[in-house]
Protein backbone atom coordinates (compact mmCIF):
# COMPACT_ATOMS: atom_id res chain seq x y z
CA UNK A 1 0.00 0.00 0.00
CA UNK A 2 1.66 3.16 -1.13
CA UNK A 3 1.01 6.78 -1.97
CA UNK A 4 3.37 8.15 -4.57
CA UNK A 5 2.23 11.71 -5.03
CA UNK A 6 -0.33 14.38 -4.22
CA UNK A 7 -0.80 17.45 -6.37
CA UNK A 8 -3.10 20.44 -6.38
CA UNK A 9 -3.81 21.83 -9.83
CA UNK A 10 -5.93 24.50 -11.42
CA UNK A 11 -7.86 23.75 -14.54
CA UNK A 12 -7.48 27.01 -16.40
CA UNK A 13 -10.26 28.46 -18.56
CA UNK A 14 -8.35 27.29 -21.64
CA UNK A 15 -8.61 23.75 -20.27
CA UNK A 16 -4.94 23.48 -19.36
CA UNK A 17 -3.73 21.91 -16.14
CA UNK A 18 -1.58 24.19 -14.03
CA UNK A 19 0.21 22.73 -11.04
CA UNK A 20 -0.15 24.89 -7.94
CA UNK A 21 1.68 22.64 -5.53
CA UNK A 22 2.79 19.03 -5.49
CA UNK A 23 4.69 16.51 -3.41
CA UNK A 24 6.20 13.16 -4.40
CA UNK A 25 7.34 10.15 -2.44
CA UNK A 26 9.75 8.32 -4.72
CA UNK A 27 12.00 6.41 -2.35
CA UNK A 28 10.71 3.09 -3.63
CA UNK A 29 12.04 3.81 -7.09
CA UNK A 30 15.59 3.22 -8.24
CA UNK A 31 17.97 6.10 -7.67
CA UNK A 32 18.48 6.78 -11.35
CA UNK A 33 14.79 6.54 -12.17
CA UNK A 34 13.52 9.05 -9.65
CA UNK A 35 13.93 12.19 -11.74
CA UNK A 36 12.16 10.55 -14.67
CA UNK A 37 9.37 9.16 -12.53
CA UNK A 38 8.85 12.60 -11.03
CA UNK A 39 8.56 14.17 -14.47
CA UNK A 40 6.08 11.56 -15.55
CA UNK A 41 3.98 12.12 -12.44
CA UNK A 42 3.74 15.82 -13.29
CA UNK A 43 2.94 14.96 -16.89
CA UNK A 44 0.21 12.53 -15.83
CA UNK A 45 -1.27 14.98 -13.33
CA UNK A 46 -1.72 17.56 -16.08
CA UNK A 47 -3.09 15.17 -18.67
CA UNK A 48 -5.68 13.82 -16.26
CA UNK A 49 -6.87 17.19 -15.01
CA UNK A 50 -7.14 18.48 -18.55
CA UNK A 51 -9.31 15.54 -19.55
CA UNK A 52 -11.56 15.30 -16.51
CA UNK A 53 -14.78 17.30 -16.64
CA UNK A 54 -15.44 19.97 -14.02
CA UNK A 55 -17.06 18.69 -10.79
CA UNK A 56 -16.38 15.05 -11.47
CA UNK A 57 -14.21 12.34 -9.98
CA UNK A 58 -12.25 9.61 -11.69
CA UNK A 59 -9.85 6.82 -10.81
CA UNK A 60 -7.57 5.76 -13.62
CA UNK A 61 -5.59 2.54 -13.57
CA UNK A 62 -2.25 2.41 -15.30
CA UNK A 63 -0.10 -0.68 -14.84
CA UNK A 64 0.55 -1.02 -11.13
CA UNK A 65 -0.65 2.49 -10.36
CA UNK A 66 -4.00 4.15 -9.85
CA UNK A 67 -4.42 7.89 -10.28
CA UNK A 68 -7.33 9.44 -8.42
CA UNK A 69 -8.56 12.75 -9.84
CA UNK A 70 -11.12 15.25 -8.66
CA UNK A 71 -11.90 18.50 -10.41
CA UNK A 72 -14.04 20.71 -8.18
CA UNK A 73 -16.78 22.96 -9.48
CA UNK A 74 -14.44 25.96 -9.04
CA UNK A 75 -11.87 24.16 -11.20
CA UNK A 76 -9.45 23.55 -8.37
CA UNK A 77 -8.29 19.97 -8.81
CA UNK A 78 -6.44 17.31 -6.92
CA UNK A 79 -4.60 14.23 -8.14
CA UNK A 80 -3.38 11.40 -5.92
CA UNK A 81 -1.20 8.65 -7.37
CA UNK A 82 -1.21 5.40 -5.41
CA UNK A 83 -0.90 1.67 -5.97
CA UNK A 84 -3.72 -0.86 -6.34
CA UNK A 85 -3.81 -1.80 -2.68
CA UNK A 86 -4.56 1.73 -1.57
CA UNK A 87 -8.28 2.12 -0.78
CA UNK A 88 -9.97 4.28 -3.37
CA UNK A 89 -12.31 6.02 -0.97
CA UNK A 90 -9.46 7.04 1.29
CA UNK A 91 -7.64 8.54 -1.68
CA UNK A 92 -10.65 10.63 -2.63
CA UNK A 93 -11.22 11.72 0.95
CA UNK A 94 -7.62 12.82 1.04
CA UNK A 95 -8.10 14.92 -2.09
CA UNK A 96 -11.14 16.60 -0.51
CA UNK A 97 -9.23 17.45 2.62
CA UNK A 98 -6.20 18.77 0.79
CA UNK A 99 -8.28 20.93 -1.54
CA UNK A 100 -10.26 22.40 1.37
CA UNK A 101 -7.18 23.24 3.32
CA UNK A 102 -5.47 24.64 0.27
CA UNK A 103 -8.36 27.01 -0.39
CA UNK A 104 -8.03 28.33 3.14
CA UNK A 105 -4.34 28.98 2.72
CA UNK A 106 -4.48 30.34 -0.77
CA UNK A 107 -7.71 32.12 -1.78
CA UNK A 108 -9.27 31.64 -5.17
CA UNK A 109 -8.24 35.07 -6.42
CA UNK A 110 -4.58 34.10 -6.40
CA UNK A 111 -4.89 30.81 -8.26
CA UNK A 112 -4.59 32.14 -11.76
CA UNK A 113 -1.85 34.65 -11.03
CA UNK A 114 0.65 32.54 -9.03
CA UNK A 115 3.56 30.91 -10.74
CA UNK A 116 3.48 27.23 -11.57
CA UNK A 117 4.26 24.90 -8.64
CA UNK A 118 5.32 27.78 -6.42
CA UNK A 119 2.53 28.02 -3.90
CA UNK A 120 3.96 27.31 -0.46
CA UNK A 121 1.87 24.60 1.14
CA UNK A 122 3.98 22.70 3.65
CA UNK A 123 1.08 20.62 4.95
CA UNK A 124 1.07 18.60 1.74
CA UNK A 125 4.22 16.77 2.75
CA UNK A 126 2.70 15.84 6.10
CA UNK A 127 -0.42 14.54 4.40
CA UNK A 128 1.67 12.40 2.08
CA UNK A 129 3.49 10.91 5.05
CA UNK A 130 0.51 10.48 7.29
CA UNK A 131 -1.72 8.88 4.71
CA UNK A 132 0.85 6.23 3.77
CA UNK A 133 -0.93 4.19 6.39
CA UNK A 134 -4.64 4.96 6.10
CA UNK A 135 -5.35 3.38 9.47
CA UNK A 136 -3.01 5.65 11.34
CA UNK A 137 -4.38 8.63 9.50
CA UNK A 138 -7.71 7.69 11.04
CA UNK A 139 -9.32 7.96 7.68
CA UNK A 140 -11.05 4.61 7.65
CA UNK A 141 -13.90 5.40 9.99
CA UNK A 142 -15.13 8.62 8.51
CA UNK A 143 -14.87 7.84 4.85
CA UNK A 144 -18.41 6.78 4.21
CA UNK A 145 -19.96 9.97 5.51
CA UNK A 146 -17.44 12.48 4.24
CA UNK A 147 -17.40 11.56 0.62
CA UNK A 148 -20.07 13.38 -1.30
CA UNK A 149 -22.45 11.88 -3.76
CA UNK A 150 -20.29 12.39 -6.81
CA UNK A 151 -19.82 9.12 -8.55
CA UNK A 152 -16.27 7.99 -9.19
CA UNK A 153 -15.70 7.13 -12.82
CA UNK A 154 -13.32 4.24 -13.39
CA UNK A 155 -10.93 4.00 -16.30
CA UNK A 156 -8.72 1.05 -17.02
CA UNK A 157 -5.87 2.90 -18.71
CA UNK A 158 -4.76 6.44 -19.30
CA UNK A 159 -5.37 5.86 -23.01
CA UNK A 160 -9.06 5.46 -22.14
CA UNK A 161 -9.14 9.00 -20.74
CA UNK A 162 -7.68 10.58 -23.84
CA UNK A 163 -9.89 12.28 -26.37
CA UNK A 164 -10.50 10.90 -29.82
CA UNK A 165 -7.48 11.02 -32.05
CA UNK A 166 -5.06 11.49 -29.19
CA UNK A 167 -2.22 9.06 -28.68
CA UNK A 168 -0.20 8.75 -25.52
CA UNK A 169 3.03 8.30 -27.50
CA UNK A 170 2.43 11.61 -29.32
CA UNK A 171 1.65 13.42 -26.09
CA UNK A 172 4.88 12.15 -24.54
CA UNK A 173 6.81 13.14 -27.65
CA UNK A 174 5.36 16.65 -27.70
CA UNK A 175 5.51 17.33 -23.99
CA UNK A 176 7.76 20.15 -22.87
CA UNK A 177 7.83 19.03 -19.26
CA UNK A 178 9.67 15.83 -20.04
CA UNK A 179 13.41 15.81 -20.52
CA UNK A 180 15.16 13.97 -23.34
CA UNK A 181 16.24 11.33 -20.88
CA UNK A 182 12.72 10.70 -19.71
CA UNK A 183 11.49 10.35 -23.26
CA UNK A 184 14.14 7.76 -24.06
CA UNK A 185 13.29 6.02 -20.84
CA UNK A 186 9.65 5.89 -21.85
CA UNK A 187 10.51 4.43 -25.24
CA UNK A 188 12.91 1.78 -23.96
CA UNK A 189 10.61 0.85 -21.11
CA UNK A 190 7.80 0.42 -23.57
CA UNK A 191 9.94 -1.65 -25.92
CA UNK A 192 11.18 -4.04 -23.27
CA UNK A 193 7.76 -3.99 -21.63
CA UNK A 194 9.18 -3.38 -18.22
CA UNK A 195 6.87 -1.62 -15.86
CA UNK A 196 9.56 0.38 -14.13
CA UNK A 197 8.22 3.83 -14.89
CA UNK A 198 4.79 5.27 -14.68
CA UNK A 199 2.98 5.24 -18.04
CA UNK B 1 38.22 -2.07 -16.76
CA UNK B 2 36.12 0.82 -15.59
CA UNK B 3 33.64 -1.35 -13.74
CA UNK B 4 36.36 -2.71 -11.51
CA UNK B 5 37.58 0.81 -10.88
CA UNK B 6 34.12 1.86 -9.85
CA UNK B 7 33.96 -0.91 -7.28
CA UNK B 8 37.45 -0.08 -6.11
CA UNK B 9 36.57 3.57 -5.74
CA UNK B 10 33.42 2.92 -3.82
CA UNK B 11 33.13 -0.47 -2.17
CA UNK B 12 29.87 0.61 -0.58
CA UNK B 13 27.78 0.63 -3.74
CA UNK B 14 24.32 -0.33 -2.59
CA UNK B 15 22.27 0.00 -5.73
CA UNK B 16 22.79 -0.04 -9.49
CA UNK B 17 20.72 0.40 -12.59
CA UNK B 18 20.89 0.40 -16.33
CA UNK B 19 20.62 3.85 -17.90
CA UNK B 20 18.71 4.20 -21.14
CA UNK B 21 21.59 5.34 -23.32
CA UNK B 22 21.38 3.21 -26.41
CA UNK B 23 24.53 4.37 -28.18
CA UNK B 24 27.84 5.74 -27.03
CA UNK B 25 27.46 9.49 -27.52
CA UNK B 26 30.59 10.87 -26.04
CA UNK B 27 34.05 9.67 -25.29
CA UNK B 28 33.38 9.17 -21.60
CA UNK B 29 33.16 6.29 -19.25
CA UNK B 30 29.75 4.62 -19.47
CA UNK B 31 29.70 4.19 -15.70
CA UNK B 32 28.29 6.83 -13.45
CA UNK B 33 28.89 6.71 -9.74
CA UNK B 34 26.76 8.92 -7.52
CA UNK B 35 25.99 8.65 -3.87
CA UNK B 36 26.92 4.93 -3.69
CA UNK B 37 24.71 4.21 -6.69
CA UNK B 38 26.17 2.90 -9.90
CA UNK B 39 24.62 3.66 -13.28
CA UNK B 40 25.63 1.70 -16.36
CA UNK B 41 24.68 2.88 -19.82
CA UNK B 42 22.66 0.32 -21.71
CA UNK B 43 25.01 -0.06 -24.68
CA UNK B 44 27.97 -0.69 -22.40
CA UNK B 45 26.03 -3.30 -20.48
CA UNK B 46 25.59 -5.35 -23.66
CA UNK B 47 29.26 -5.17 -24.60
CA UNK B 48 30.43 -5.90 -21.10
CA UNK B 49 28.12 -8.85 -20.57
CA UNK B 50 29.14 -10.44 -23.87
CA UNK B 51 32.84 -9.97 -23.22
CA UNK B 52 32.78 -11.20 -19.64
CA UNK B 53 30.62 -14.19 -20.38
CA UNK B 54 32.82 -15.28 -23.29
CA UNK B 55 35.98 -15.06 -21.29
CA UNK B 56 34.47 -16.79 -18.30
CA UNK B 57 33.07 -19.66 -20.35
CA UNK B 58 36.38 -19.81 -22.23
CA UNK B 59 38.25 -20.18 -18.98
CA UNK B 60 35.79 -22.76 -17.77
CA UNK B 61 36.15 -24.89 -20.89
CA UNK B 62 39.95 -24.52 -20.75
CA UNK B 63 40.31 -22.55 -23.93
CA UNK B 64 44.04 -22.12 -24.53
CA UNK B 65 43.78 -18.36 -24.90
CA UNK B 66 41.86 -17.95 -21.65
CA UNK B 67 43.76 -20.59 -19.73
CA UNK B 68 45.78 -18.43 -17.40
CA UNK B 69 43.63 -15.73 -15.92
CA UNK B 70 44.40 -14.37 -12.51
CA UNK B 71 41.85 -15.62 -9.93
CA UNK B 72 41.07 -12.02 -9.04
CA UNK B 73 40.12 -11.40 -12.67
CA UNK B 74 37.85 -14.42 -12.64
CA UNK B 75 36.18 -12.93 -9.63
CA UNK B 76 35.68 -9.63 -11.44
CA UNK B 77 34.45 -11.32 -14.60
CA UNK B 78 31.87 -13.33 -12.71
CA UNK B 79 30.78 -10.17 -10.97
CA UNK B 80 30.25 -8.39 -14.29
CA UNK B 81 28.17 -11.30 -15.57
CA UNK B 82 26.02 -11.59 -12.47
CA UNK B 83 25.29 -7.89 -12.21
CA UNK B 84 23.35 -8.12 -15.44
CA UNK B 85 22.31 -11.74 -15.47
CA UNK B 86 21.65 -12.73 -11.90
CA UNK B 87 20.48 -16.24 -12.71
CA UNK B 88 23.65 -17.44 -14.39
CA UNK B 89 24.47 -20.32 -12.12
CA UNK B 90 27.75 -21.15 -13.84
CA UNK B 91 29.00 -17.80 -12.65
CA UNK B 92 27.66 -18.41 -9.15
CA UNK B 93 29.33 -21.81 -9.08
CA UNK B 94 32.61 -20.26 -10.11
CA UNK B 95 32.28 -17.94 -7.16
CA UNK B 96 31.65 -20.92 -4.88
CA UNK B 97 34.97 -22.35 -6.03
CA UNK B 98 36.68 -19.02 -5.44
CA UNK B 99 35.38 -19.02 -1.89
CA UNK B 100 36.56 -22.56 -1.31
CA UNK B 101 40.08 -21.73 -2.41
CA UNK B 102 40.08 -18.54 -0.40
CA UNK B 103 40.23 -15.93 -3.19
CA UNK B 104 36.90 -14.47 -2.18
CA UNK B 105 35.60 -13.93 1.32
CA UNK B 106 32.18 -15.07 2.46
CA UNK B 107 31.06 -11.72 3.70
CA UNK B 108 32.16 -9.97 0.50
CA UNK B 109 30.09 -12.37 -1.53
CA UNK B 110 27.10 -11.94 0.74
CA UNK B 111 27.34 -8.19 0.27
CA UNK B 112 27.62 -8.63 -3.49
CA UNK B 113 24.57 -10.90 -3.54
CA UNK B 114 22.61 -8.26 -1.65
CA UNK B 115 23.58 -5.75 -4.34
CA UNK B 116 22.37 -8.08 -7.08
CA UNK B 117 19.09 -8.54 -5.22
CA UNK B 118 18.58 -4.79 -5.17
CA UNK B 119 18.26 -4.95 -8.96
CA UNK B 120 16.79 -8.45 -9.35
CA UNK B 121 14.84 -8.99 -6.12
CA UNK B 122 13.33 -12.23 -7.35
CA UNK B 123 16.40 -14.00 -8.69
CA UNK B 124 16.16 -17.60 -7.41
CA UNK B 125 19.78 -18.49 -8.19
CA UNK B 126 20.99 -15.62 -6.05
CA UNK B 127 18.97 -16.86 -3.09
CA UNK B 128 20.19 -20.41 -3.57
CA UNK B 129 23.77 -19.22 -3.68
CA UNK B 130 23.19 -17.37 -0.43
CA UNK B 131 21.90 -20.52 1.20
CA UNK B 132 25.14 -22.22 0.25
CA UNK B 133 27.07 -19.30 1.73
CA UNK B 134 25.19 -19.56 5.00
CA UNK B 135 25.76 -23.30 5.08
CA UNK B 136 29.49 -22.58 4.75
CA UNK B 137 29.27 -19.98 7.47
CA UNK B 138 27.52 -22.41 9.82
CA UNK B 139 30.09 -25.13 9.13
CA UNK B 140 32.85 -22.67 9.72
CA UNK B 141 31.35 -21.57 13.03
CA UNK B 142 30.89 -25.13 14.19
CA UNK B 143 34.43 -26.18 13.32
CA UNK B 144 36.01 -23.10 14.88
CA UNK B 145 34.06 -23.63 18.07
CA UNK B 146 35.21 -27.22 18.46
CA UNK B 147 38.80 -26.12 18.02
CA UNK B 148 38.81 -23.21 20.40
CA UNK B 149 36.47 -24.34 23.08
CA UNK B 150 36.82 -27.89 24.29
CA UNK B 151 33.90 -27.77 26.63
CA UNK B 152 31.45 -27.66 23.80
CA UNK B 153 33.14 -30.05 21.43
CA UNK B 154 30.38 -32.47 22.17
CA UNK B 155 27.83 -29.96 21.03
CA UNK B 156 29.77 -29.27 17.89
CA UNK B 157 29.84 -32.94 17.05
CA UNK B 158 26.14 -32.83 16.51
CA UNK B 159 24.80 -30.06 14.39
CA UNK B 160 21.44 -30.40 15.92
CA UNK B 161 22.53 -29.93 19.48
CA UNK B 162 24.79 -26.99 18.79
CA UNK B 163 22.04 -25.21 16.98
CA UNK B 164 19.73 -25.44 19.94
CA UNK B 165 22.06 -23.16 21.80
CA UNK B 166 21.46 -20.57 19.13
CA UNK B 167 18.03 -20.02 20.58
CA UNK B 168 19.57 -17.05 22.23
CA UNK B 169 19.99 -15.13 19.01
CA UNK B 170 17.43 -12.42 19.22
CA UNK B 171 16.19 -10.81 16.09
CA UNK B 172 15.17 -7.70 17.88
CA UNK B 173 18.56 -6.82 19.32
CA UNK B 174 17.39 -3.73 21.09
CA UNK B 175 14.71 -5.55 23.00
CA UNK B 176 16.83 -8.25 24.63
CA UNK B 177 20.44 -7.11 24.71
CA UNK B 178 21.33 -9.34 27.61
CA UNK B 179 20.57 -12.45 25.61
CA UNK B 180 23.21 -11.85 22.99
CA UNK B 181 25.92 -13.31 25.20
CA UNK B 182 24.32 -16.66 25.69
CA UNK B 183 25.64 -17.80 22.36
CA UNK B 184 29.14 -18.31 23.63
CA UNK B 185 28.36 -21.75 24.86
CA UNK B 186 28.32 -23.13 21.37
CA UNK B 187 30.60 -21.00 19.26
CA UNK B 188 33.73 -19.05 19.73
CA UNK B 189 33.06 -15.39 20.29
CA UNK B 190 34.22 -14.12 16.95
CA UNK B 191 32.42 -16.57 14.72
CA UNK B 192 29.18 -16.29 16.65
CA UNK B 193 29.27 -12.53 16.23
CA UNK B 194 29.87 -12.93 12.52
CA UNK B 195 27.01 -15.37 12.16
CA UNK B 196 24.69 -13.24 14.22
CA UNK B 197 25.34 -10.03 12.34
CA UNK B 198 25.10 -11.78 8.97
CA UNK B 199 21.83 -13.44 9.94
CA UNK B 200 20.30 -10.17 11.06
CA UNK B 201 21.52 -8.55 7.87
CA UNK B 202 19.99 -11.38 5.87
CA UNK B 203 16.57 -10.78 7.36
CA UNK B 204 16.87 -7.17 6.22
CA UNK B 205 17.85 -8.29 2.75
CA UNK B 206 14.75 -10.46 2.61
CA UNK B 207 12.54 -7.58 3.69
CA UNK B 208 14.03 -5.30 1.06
CA UNK B 209 13.58 -7.88 -1.67
CA UNK B 210 9.98 -8.45 -0.61
CA UNK B 211 9.45 -4.70 -0.70
CA UNK B 212 10.85 -4.36 -4.20
CA UNK B 213 8.81 -7.10 -5.79
CA UNK B 214 5.33 -7.96 -4.62
CA UNK B 215 4.46 -11.56 -3.83
CA UNK B 216 8.15 -12.37 -3.80
CA UNK B 217 7.93 -16.05 -2.99
CA UNK B 218 11.69 -16.55 -3.22
CA UNK B 219 12.46 -13.87 -0.68
CA UNK B 220 9.94 -15.19 1.83
CA UNK B 221 10.91 -18.81 1.45
CA UNK B 222 14.54 -17.80 1.87
CA UNK B 223 13.52 -16.10 5.09
CA UNK B 224 11.88 -19.32 6.23
CA UNK B 225 15.08 -21.19 5.39
CA UNK B 226 17.19 -18.76 7.40
CA UNK B 227 14.87 -19.03 10.37
CA UNK B 228 14.95 -22.80 10.21
CA UNK B 229 18.65 -23.29 9.64
CA UNK B 230 20.42 -20.30 11.13
CA UNK B 231 18.03 -19.45 13.91
CA UNK B 232 16.77 -22.95 14.52
CA UNK B 233 13.16 -21.73 14.76
CA UNK B 234 13.67 -20.51 18.30
CA UNK B 235 10.55 -19.31 20.06
CA UNK B 236 11.95 -15.88 20.58
CA UNK B 237 12.65 -15.50 16.88
CA UNK B 238 9.24 -16.85 15.88
CA UNK B 239 7.39 -14.48 18.17
CA UNK B 240 9.42 -11.45 17.25
CA UNK B 241 9.05 -12.27 13.55
CA UNK B 242 5.31 -12.49 14.04
CA UNK B 243 5.41 -9.01 15.52
CA UNK B 244 7.70 -7.44 12.95
CA UNK B 245 5.85 -8.83 9.93
CA UNK B 246 2.54 -7.74 11.42
CA UNK B 247 3.11 -4.20 10.22
CA UNK B 248 4.48 -5.30 6.89
CA UNK B 249 1.47 -7.44 6.01
CA UNK B 250 -1.00 -4.74 7.06
CA UNK B 251 0.72 -2.54 4.52
CA UNK B 252 0.86 -5.22 1.83
CA UNK B 253 -2.59 -6.67 2.10
CA UNK B 254 -2.56 -8.42 -1.26
CA UNK B 255 0.77 -10.15 -0.77
CA UNK B 256 0.07 -13.88 -0.55
CA UNK B 257 3.71 -14.69 0.15
CA UNK B 258 3.85 -12.45 3.20
CA UNK B 259 0.82 -14.15 4.68
CA UNK B 260 2.24 -17.53 3.84
CA UNK B 261 5.26 -16.63 5.93
CA UNK B 262 3.01 -15.84 8.89
CA UNK B 263 1.30 -19.20 8.41
CA UNK B 264 4.70 -20.86 8.68
CA UNK B 265 5.38 -18.98 11.92
CA UNK B 266 2.05 -20.00 13.42
CA UNK B 267 2.59 -23.63 12.48
CA UNK B 268 6.06 -23.67 13.98
CA UNK B 269 4.75 -22.13 17.18
CA UNK B 270 2.22 -24.91 17.33
CA UNK B 271 4.94 -27.54 16.85
CA UNK B 272 6.72 -26.18 19.88
CA UNK B 273 3.63 -25.74 21.99
CA UNK B 274 4.95 -27.46 25.11
CA UNK B 275 8.04 -25.23 25.27
CA UNK B 276 5.89 -22.22 24.44
CA UNK B 277 3.69 -22.99 27.41
CA UNK B 278 6.56 -23.44 29.83
CA UNK B 279 8.71 -20.47 28.79
CA UNK B 280 6.11 -17.90 27.70
CA UNK B 281 2.99 -19.21 29.43
CA UNK B 282 1.06 -18.85 26.21
CA UNK B 283 -0.63 -21.47 24.11
CA UNK B 284 -0.31 -21.63 20.37
CA UNK B 285 -4.06 -21.14 20.30
CA UNK B 286 -3.53 -17.73 21.79
CA UNK B 287 -1.53 -16.69 18.73
CA UNK B 288 -4.07 -18.17 16.37
CA UNK B 289 -6.93 -16.31 18.01
CA UNK B 290 -4.94 -13.09 17.85
CA UNK B 291 -4.26 -13.75 14.17
CA UNK B 292 -7.97 -14.30 13.58
CA UNK B 293 -8.80 -10.91 15.09
CA UNK B 294 -6.01 -9.36 13.08
CA UNK B 295 -7.12 -10.72 9.73
CA UNK B 296 -10.80 -10.02 10.44
CA UNK B 297 -9.92 -6.42 11.14
CA UNK B 298 -7.91 -6.14 7.92
CA UNK B 299 -10.77 -7.59 5.88
CA UNK B 300 -13.11 -5.04 7.37
CA UNK B 301 -10.76 -2.13 6.70
CA UNK B 302 -9.62 -3.13 3.25
CA UNK B 303 -12.28 -4.86 1.21
CA UNK B 304 -11.59 -6.60 -2.10
CA UNK B 305 -8.41 -8.48 -1.31
CA UNK B 306 -8.35 -12.18 -1.94
CA UNK B 307 -5.15 -12.84 0.02
CA UNK B 308 -6.83 -11.76 3.25
CA UNK B 309 -9.72 -14.17 2.79
CA UNK B 310 -7.35 -17.04 2.09
CA UNK B 311 -5.35 -16.22 5.18
CA UNK B 312 -8.57 -16.28 7.16
CA UNK B 313 -9.33 -19.75 5.80
CA UNK B 314 -5.95 -20.98 6.98
CA UNK B 315 -6.35 -19.53 10.46
CA UNK B 316 -9.86 -20.85 10.84
CA UNK B 317 -8.92 -24.30 9.66
CA UNK B 318 -6.10 -24.39 12.20
CA UNK B 319 -8.51 -23.32 14.92
CA UNK B 320 -10.76 -26.23 14.06
CA UNK B 321 -8.12 -28.75 15.08
CA UNK B 322 -9.06 -30.66 18.18
CA UNK B 323 -6.54 -29.22 20.61
CA UNK B 324 -7.25 -25.66 19.47
CA UNK B 325 -10.99 -26.04 19.90
CA UNK B 326 -10.58 -26.97 23.54
CA UNK B 327 -7.97 -24.37 24.23
CA UNK B 328 -9.88 -21.71 22.32
CA UNK B 329 -13.03 -22.23 24.34
CA UNK B 330 -11.11 -22.13 27.58
CA UNK B 331 -9.53 -18.90 26.54
CA UNK B 332 -12.69 -17.20 25.36
CA UNK B 333 -14.41 -18.30 28.54
CA UNK B 334 -11.57 -16.87 30.57
CA UNK B 335 -11.90 -13.56 28.76
CA UNK B 336 -15.63 -13.43 29.35
CA UNK B 337 -15.84 -14.45 32.99
CA UNK B 338 -12.42 -13.39 34.13
CA UNK B 339 -11.78 -16.64 35.97
CA UNK B 340 -10.92 -20.20 35.19
CA UNK B 341 -13.97 -22.43 34.99
CA UNK B 342 -14.06 -25.59 37.04
CA UNK B 343 -13.07 -28.63 35.02
CA UNK B 344 -15.37 -28.96 32.12
CA UNK B 345 -15.49 -32.01 29.99
CA UNK B 346 -14.64 -31.00 26.44
CA UNK B 347 -13.86 -34.48 25.23
CA UNK B 348 -17.42 -35.64 24.87
CA UNK B 349 -18.80 -32.83 22.81
CA UNK B 350 -15.83 -31.86 20.69
CA UNK B 351 -17.78 -32.39 17.49
CA UNK B 352 -20.56 -30.19 18.84
CA UNK B 353 -18.12 -27.46 19.65
CA UNK B 354 -16.62 -27.76 16.20
CA UNK B 355 -19.92 -27.27 14.44
CA UNK B 356 -20.76 -24.47 16.86
CA UNK B 357 -17.56 -22.69 15.84
CA UNK B 358 -18.34 -23.11 12.16
CA UNK B 359 -21.87 -21.81 12.49
CA UNK B 360 -20.61 -18.82 14.50
CA UNK B 361 -18.09 -18.04 11.80
CA UNK B 362 -20.75 -18.34 9.11
CA UNK B 363 -22.96 -15.98 11.04
CA UNK B 364 -20.21 -13.38 11.46
CA UNK B 365 -19.47 -13.41 7.78
CA UNK B 366 -23.07 -13.28 6.63
CA UNK B 367 -23.72 -10.29 8.87
CA UNK B 368 -20.70 -8.58 7.37
CA UNK B 369 -21.70 -9.26 3.81
CA UNK B 370 -25.26 -8.12 4.37
CA UNK B 371 -23.88 -4.84 5.68
CA UNK B 372 -22.20 -4.38 2.36
CA UNK B 373 -25.68 -4.85 0.92
CA UNK B 374 -26.46 -3.77 -2.55
CA UNK B 375 -23.00 -3.03 -3.89
CA UNK B 376 -22.19 -6.56 -4.90
CA UNK B 377 -18.53 -5.91 -5.41
CA UNK B 378 -15.57 -8.23 -5.37
CA UNK B 379 -15.52 -8.39 -1.61
CA UNK B 380 -19.11 -9.61 -1.51
CA UNK B 381 -18.09 -12.42 -3.81
CA UNK B 382 -15.02 -13.28 -1.75
CA UNK B 383 -17.11 -13.35 1.42
CA UNK B 384 -19.69 -15.57 -0.26
CA UNK B 385 -17.01 -18.00 -1.38
CA UNK B 386 -15.68 -18.12 2.14
CA UNK B 387 -19.07 -18.94 3.62
CA UNK B 388 -19.49 -21.58 0.94
CA UNK B 389 -16.20 -23.09 1.99
CA UNK B 390 -17.24 -23.02 5.64
CA UNK B 391 -20.40 -24.91 4.84
CA UNK B 392 -18.39 -27.64 3.18
CA UNK B 393 -16.27 -28.24 6.28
Amino acid sequence: MKLYSIAVLLKTPEGKGKILTSQNELSSFGYFQRATVGEFMTFTNKILVERTATSSRASVKEQEYICHVYVRSDNLSGVVIADHEYPQRVAHTLINKVLEEFTEKCPQAQWSSVKENEVPFAQLKDYLQKYQNPKEADAMSKIQSELDETKIILHNTIEAVLQRGEKLDDLVEKSEGLSMQSKTFYKTAKKTNRCCVIL
Amino acid sequence: MDLNNAFKRDPLIDEYDILPVVEPKHNRSPFILENHKLGVEAWAMKVLLKYSLNRLIGWRSRNPSDQFIDPMDICNLSRAVLLFNADNYTAWNIRKELIENGTLSLSDDLAFGALVLSKYPKSPETFIHRRWLFQQLLDYCLSSSSGSNTSCSAAAASNEEALVNMEAIDVDVGAHPELGDRLHGAFSLESSRLLKSQTLRELQVCTQAAERYQCNYHAWSHRIWIIKHCLNCSLQVLISELETTNKWTSNHISDHSGFHFRQFLLRELHNKKSRLQSSHAKSSTYFLLAEMDYVADLIKSYPDHEALWYHRRFVFQELLKKEHIEEGFKQRRLELTGQEQPEFSYESNITDLRSLLISQEIEICSVQSSEKDACKGLDYLLGKNYVHWLQSL
